[in-house]
């Protein structure tokens, strides 16, 4: 688009040409405007904050970013760049939970600051958790007035910020996005989704989540369009109000995982929907999970009464290894699907189905994106496989990170692998998929056993850890977590075996319960099938591993005897 | 709507976000334990906004941890605002 080198330089020149335009608006759950932040005024209050950074950190320090929703983590987030300090944002960790992955987040990254705003830096139980850490707390409001400093420009290769979406509690994994890999993939998915700065942006994803960050808050930024925020909360509660904010502010892009557009489904209510106009959303981007395609079907039946228009469905695919978005279609394109046959799919290949019962839909989520190369490769032997086989995504560009942070073993691996016989490296994404002859790319599954429930990832050993922690009965490296299809939904389903001794001693609702709140607690997921069994009979690998996929089958075919 | 009302509200539409049933519903067991996760919680919020019609936030579920302590929080909570 142009030649300026970092996002900071993108917002000074619209602070300076369009001073007065809106950048982001935050809505109450009512539709209410609650805070609302210009160019300029974003551009002001991120500078006065980063003066207040340079003084009480150096460059390529670390600051986790905690926030409630609203406007004050965007001024965190610019203070960092502008400061040259490394932005980590992180969830909020849930009232009374006594563990997820936020102590791991910090003893990998090892913050010197922590930014929040000013209410939430009163929360009792957010300063004891991070009391025993040496973190200096720094509060953040929307102020456009004090003291500025001159900063250098940052330079391309530095690290804008950090990104923990992937990797276990144990051993989290954060992505080192640098500046330069931000605007090459805010630049690509300018190109895809065919943003102007007319493209204003309704958003309810979280600004932790990579989603709501890059593709929704700093793509509008990129362009200069209007990003109108929600709290995820209030979606979740009333994900009509995300419509209904669409069609008051005329907005053009719109993007989500998958649930969300099953929950505007399930909670449609006419009488909600009185003079609502979706005809200006020209993208409604479905990605952060496995998109379905019934659930694209089923939300636009419901809505082109209202003016949606079926084509704006944008299936797409990508991760925080690849600053976010990997491929996508073409604005006002529609999308692909593809029948493909289930046994042949298993066998790595796409081909027509034996019969209807073998036919499955696949959705395609788009191509590559410009400058951007996709391949399919074997993940044993890393051999490039030909279109219509199915083999592990891999992904080359100017987007993909260089290196995790202080994890050699996972940057060499996951982020600078070789195909074989080839140059250069690639992003291995550990996601299984197809490209057919005209480059489309469908996602068909996991090699890891990653469970992905509402857009969030979760490591199934974690949650087995925390299972397995509970009591002496739950044998050690017995248990499977895995998610499977229950009522139209992913459920998280925990299969455990149990100590022979305690076998005929448990209080088996008392132990589920237990599991329940724990789960609960540490993982923020609902267990909703907990299955106890005897010693042994989880299906295991012969060296012991945990076979999860073939315990998920048996599970869904009730192959498991239950104790008690 | 008096306590027990309420409580038998709130197990209706605990058991249906839970899909599991009624009778598995301990109205003294804490919403965790029966493995409410955070996006259920505000389900159950939402429901009994409409139906209470009153505001809630989610610290209330973590201050009254039960269905037993919610609903008795809950019948105080619109006695006041009917007293008010």
């Amino acid at each position: 688009m142009d030649t300026l080198r970092s996002l900071v330089a993108h917002l000074a020149r619209r602070a300076a040409e369009r001073a007065d335009d809106r950048a982001y608006v935050f809505v109450s759950d009512r539709g209410t405007e609650e805070a609302s932040l210009t160019f300029r005024q974003l551009h002001d209050a991120a500078s006065a904050l980063a003066a207040r950074l340079t003084a009480a950190a150096r460059p390529g320090d670390r600051a986790i970013l905690v926030f409630p929703p609203g406007l004050e983590f965007l001024v965190a987030f610019f203070g960092c760049l502008m400061a040259g300090i490394i932005a980590v944002p992180m969830m909020l960790p849930r009232r009374n939970s006594a563990r997820d992955a936020s102590a791991a987040i910090l003893a990998n990254c090892t913050p010197v600051l922590a930014l929040t705003s000013s209410a939430f830096a009163l929360r009792a139980d957010l300063q004891a958790r991070f009391a025993q850490e040496n973190i200096r707390w720094i509060e953040v409001d929307l102020a456009t007035d004090g003291a500025t400093v001159d900063l250098p420009e940052p330079a391309p290769e530095n690290t804008a910020f950090l990104q923990y979406t992937s990797g276990s509690t144990s051993e989290p994994k954060g992505v080192m996005v640098s500046h330069a890999n931000l605007l090459a993939n805010l630049e690509m998915i300018r190109l895809a989704l065919g943003n102007t700065r007319q493209s204003t942006y309704v958003n309810w994803v979280p600004l932790y989540h990579d989603m709501g960050l890059i593709l929704n808050a700093l793509q509008a930024l990129y362009v200069g369009a209007t990003c109108v925020l929600m709290a995820p909360n209030a979606f979740m509660q009333r994900p009509l109000g995300w419509l209904r904010a669409i069609s008051h502010y005329r907005a053009e892009v719109a993007c989500g995982p998958n649930f969300g557009f099953d929950l505007c489904v399930s909670r449609y209510r006419a009488d909600q929907m009185d003079g609502v106009d979706l005809s200006s959303l020209k993208i409604a981007l479905n990605g952060a999970e496995p998109v379905h395609a019934d659930t694209i079907a089923r939300f636009a039946t419901t809505f082109a009464p209202y003016g949606f228009d079926p084509r704006a469905m944008y299936p797409a695919y990508g991760m925080a290894e690849a600053t976010l978005l990997i491929s996508g279609g073409r604005r006002g394109g529609g999308h692909v699907t593809r029948r493909v046959g289930r046994a042949a799919l298993q066998a790595h290949a796409a081909e027509a189905p034996a019969d209807a019962h073998d036919a499955q839909i696949v959705v395609g989520c788009g191509r590559a994106l410009s400058g951007e190369c996709i391949a399919i490769v074997d993940p044993e032997t890393h051999i490039r496989l030909q279109a219509n086989h199915v083999g592990e995504i891999w992904v080359s560009g100017r987007n993909v990170a260089r290196a995790y942070w202080r994890n050699d073993a996972a940057t060499r691996d996951d982020l600078n692998a070789g195909i074989a016989g080839e140059d250069g490296a690639w992003l291995r994404t550990g996601d299984l998929g197809f490209l057919d002859q005209d480059g489309e790319l469908f996602v068909t599954g996991r090699i890891k056993d990653l469970i992905i429930i509402r857009g969030i990832n979760h490591y199934p050993q974690d949650i087995e850890r925390t299972v397995q922690s509970l009591d002496a009965a739950l044998r050690e490296n017995c248990g499977a977590a895995f998610a499977a299809p229950d009522e139209g939904e992913e459920a998280l389903v925990v299969v455990q075996e149990i100590e022979r001794t305690a076998r005929n001693t448990i209080d088996s609702e008392e132990v589920k319960g237990r599991i329940r709140e724990a789960v609960a607690d540490g993982h923020e997921l609902s267990a909703r099938h907990i299955v106890l069994i005897r010693p042994g009979s989880l299906p295991k690998t012969t060296s012991g591993k945990i076979q999860r996929k073939l315990a998920r089958k048996l599970w869904l075919d009730g192959g498991f005897d239950e104790i008690g | 709507m008096t306590t027990e009302q309420i409580s038998e509200f709130c197990v209706t539409a605990l058991a249906n976000i839970l899909r599991i049933s009624k009778d598995r519903v301990d109205t003294g067991t804490k919403f965790n334990r029966l493995g409410l996760d955070s996006a259920m919680l505000v389900y159950l919020m939402m429901e009994l906004e409409e139906k209470l019609d009153i505001e809630l936030s989610t610290d209330d579920f973590y201050d009254h941890p039960t269905v037993e302590a919610l609903s008795r929080f809950l019948a105080d909570k619109r006695a006041i605002r009917n007293a008010a």
